[in-house]
């Protein structure tokens, strides 16, 4: 199984000398969910920001797909779907208007567009709301639509930022579904960071716990519970990093 | 509780240093600058115009008349007024004024046959006045003055011969023995004075309106950014399969379409205002209604002109929609964004009234040049340049707007292209001491 996300060394240091990633290395291979667990402030939006060549590296290296994101950041963004934390849709579009646009900057044809909105609206499950204006959407309408427009392409890599952050219970199991059935019917590999260790533990095939910029450890959410001796995700978080309630 | 919520509101608007750059201290700058290039400006023409009335006015003088009071009108001309009087011999008004021009001369007066007749027999005599203009500039306005008030000065001087050698006269006669009739040679048409004064005082009003149009385009392409910032977009947009600078290419097309709508809406309804302020100052001749009908200034400079007038202003108004694009882009919010472009308008407003304080014909080379090259310029140089006949400042002017907007689309692109587009500035520097207390 080849490698989708390789990281290695990745260095962020911002102006004003803060450091936001500290040598983080991992990979994420072909099919898989990845998720990157740990606090606010550990460095997991900046690194998925980077994997999204929205930010550059200091140092180190960081390939999709084969490409170099910082080399190659057209050939990247022609292989990943980002999904932000706080993302937001064009309040003067409907939702199925916001789809559109989306698709056809994807779609090599009308047909395919036309295909990928039509899935993207069974997605969201939005119903007649996807033709209302995105202004009069809730949070959770709102994020369930960005999370289909992510998915709707079908992207070598799913970069998710915190995907159910600030959700109800009934989204949030939605979203959590949704990004199952993609990553396992179509083979999408997902890469999401999550400070909710429960999600992640139900969700993803591999965890990497990273904290202060750096990834102290990684492997399946039971092998990591069965080598720390701990009850859940939580609990090995705690152990790991040296944190106490 | 009020006092609390006050003192909130307070604080979260003042520690905004955008908005309080933007609101108090932008004011200061901008009105103290306002005040003081204005006056100066304003001091240079009067100077002017004082030298050259120092120095002694050159008059071309066809005279007709070649009496006794017609050489008294010389003789006032010279001695009160430092006047060169240079006598034109030719039937016809053309080669007069053809002549006068030729010469570098200002102004023809012409005395018409029986003039001293005419004031012999009490009846008012007539001084006809053809002042050559070749730009609507406040020293070419002042130095019409002075060659009106030669002829009204006349009048008061041969008031009171009149009055101290007759015992009885009509005193209707006697208050205004002269009559001057001005008229203006100007871009090649001989309009009357007072249709000049119509239209020197709409020159004044000429930069109001691609101001407001430069100001809320870079306002609307601020906030495009704001927005994009504020309603969490902006991420998922650049991390789209797009090339960045496909993205500054929407974006400024779509600045583009309101810029050239702007344009044109703007022209229509100020072709409509000229219009209908020049119908005003105009007498009846045919010449004056002419101009009115195609809309003041406009009717002056033809279609060529007006062809580059309007691309001036297209350029100016996108250039102001590029340039808000950008200093938004520094914005975190729409609020802030806008703040950025607030004052956008001050950039237009020096420019645009140096160009009208700045005679093309009687000014220094090297300083129209100066003001040509000045971006937001563009409208009014466009617009001298065609009444004096000088069309290569216009190019220059407009050549001059494409650079700055080619270096503009060129600093967003690269803006595009980094991180700090997203993320902004993270260094925290310390806080002036201002800040420490209480705000």
């Amino acid at each position: 199984m080849s490698n989708v996300v390789e990281v290695e060394d990745l260095v962020k240091i911002y102006p004003g000398n803060i450091k936001a990633v500290d040598g983080l290395s991992f990979t994420v291979r072909e099919g898989e969910i990845y998720g990157l667990i740990g606090p606010n402030g550990a460095g997991k939006t900046t690194t998925l920001r980077i994997i999204a060549t929205l930010l550059k590296p200091t140092s180190g290296r960081v390939e999709v797909a084969g490409y170099d994101v910082v080399k190659n950041s057209d050939e990247v963004r022609r292989n990943i779907s980002y999904l932000p934390e706080e993302a937001g849709a064009y309040r003067n579009l409907t939702g199925v208007e916001y789809l559109r646009f989306m698709a056809e900057l994807y779609a090599k044809s009308k047909e395919e567009a036309e295909r990928m909105v039509k899935e993207a609206i069974e997605i969201s499950g939005l119903g007649d709301k996807i033709y209302d204006k995105t202004s009069v959407y809730s949070k959770g309408m709102k994020r369930r639509l960005l999370l289909a427009r992510t998915l709707m392409v079908k992207p070598k890599l799913a970069v998710l930022d915190e995907p159910t952050s600030g959700l109800d219970v009934v989204h949030a199991l939605h979203v959590r579904n949704i990004i199952l059935k993609y990553a396992k019917e179509y083979k999408v590999t997902v890469l999401l960071s999550s400070h909710n260790m429960l999600e992640v533990e139900y969700l993803c095939d591999r965890v990497g716990i990273i904290y202060k910029g750096r990834l102290y450890t990684e492997g399946k959410p039971s092998e990591l519970i069965e080598e720390y001796k701990a009850s859940n995700l939580e609990e090995v978080f705690a152990k790991v990093v040296g944190v106490h309630a | 509780m009020l006092k609390s919520l006050i003192v909130k509101e307070v604080k979260d608007l003042l520690r905004d240093r955008k908005i309080l750059f933007a609101m108090i201290i932008m004011p200061l700058i901008i009105y103290i600058g306002m005040g003081a290039a204005m006056s100066s400006l304003m001091e240079q023409s009067i100077k002017q115009v004082e030298e050259t009335v120092k120095a002694g006015v050159k008059i071309a003088l066809l005279n007709k008349d070649n009496g006794p009071w017609s050489k008294t009108f010389i003789e006032y001309a010279e001695k009160y007024w430092n006047a060169t009087i240079i006598p034109i011999n030719t039937t016809s008004l053309n080669k007069a004024l053809n002549t006068t021009e030729s010469l570098g001369l200002k102004a023809l007066y012409i005395i018409p046959p029986g003039f001293s007749a005419n004031i012999s027999s009490e009846k008012p005599g007539v001084i006809q006045v053809y002042f050559i203009l070749h730009d609507l500039s406040i020293t070419s306005m002042g130095l019409l003055s002075v060659y009106n008030n030669i002829v009204s000065g006349f009048s008061k001087y041969l008031s009171s011969i009149i009055i101290t050698r007759t015992a009885k006269v009509n005193p209707a006669f006697a208050m205004a023995p002269i009559t001057g009739k001005t008229q203006v040679l100007l871009s090649g048409t001989i309009v009357s004075a007072n249709l000049v004064q119509a239209l020197s005082g709409q020159l004044f009003v000429l930069p109001i309106a691609p101001m407001l149009v430069i100001g809320y385009a870079a306002s609307i392409a601020a906030m495009s950014i704001g927005v994009e910032k504020e309603e969490k977009t902006l991420e998922v947009l650049l991390s789209l399969p797009i090339r960045r600078r496909d993205i500054v290419l929407s974006k400024l097309t779509g600045s583009l379409l309101i810029s050239l709508l702007a344009s044109i809406s703007m022209l229509i309804g100020f072709s409509y205002y000229m219009k209908s302020m020049t119908s005003i100052g105009t007498n009846s001749t045919s010449e004056a209604t002419q101009i009115s009908m195609t809309g003041g200034i406009f009717g002056l400079i033809g279609v060529p002109g007006l062809i580059l007038y309007v691309f001036s202003v297209f350029f100016a108004v996108f250039l102001a929609s590029t340039l808000g694009l950008y200093l938004g882009s520094f914005g975190e919010n729409v609020r802030s964004a806008q703040s950025m472009v607030g004052y956008i308008w001050i950039i237009a407003f020096f420019p645009l009234y140096m160009a009208i304080f700045t005679d093309f014909a009687l000014d220094p080379l090297a300083k129209i040049l100066a003001i040509s090259v000045i971006p937001f310029a563009a409208p009014l140089v466009v617009l001298k340049a065609f009444l004096s006949g000088k069309i290569i400042y216009g190019v220059i002017s407009i050549a001059s707007s494409i650079g700055l907007l080619a270096l503009i689309v060129y600093l967003l692109t690269k803006r595009f292209e980094g991180e700090k587009l997203l993320v902004g500035k993270s260094k925290r520097k310390k806080k002036p001491a201002f800040f420490k207390f209480g705000f």
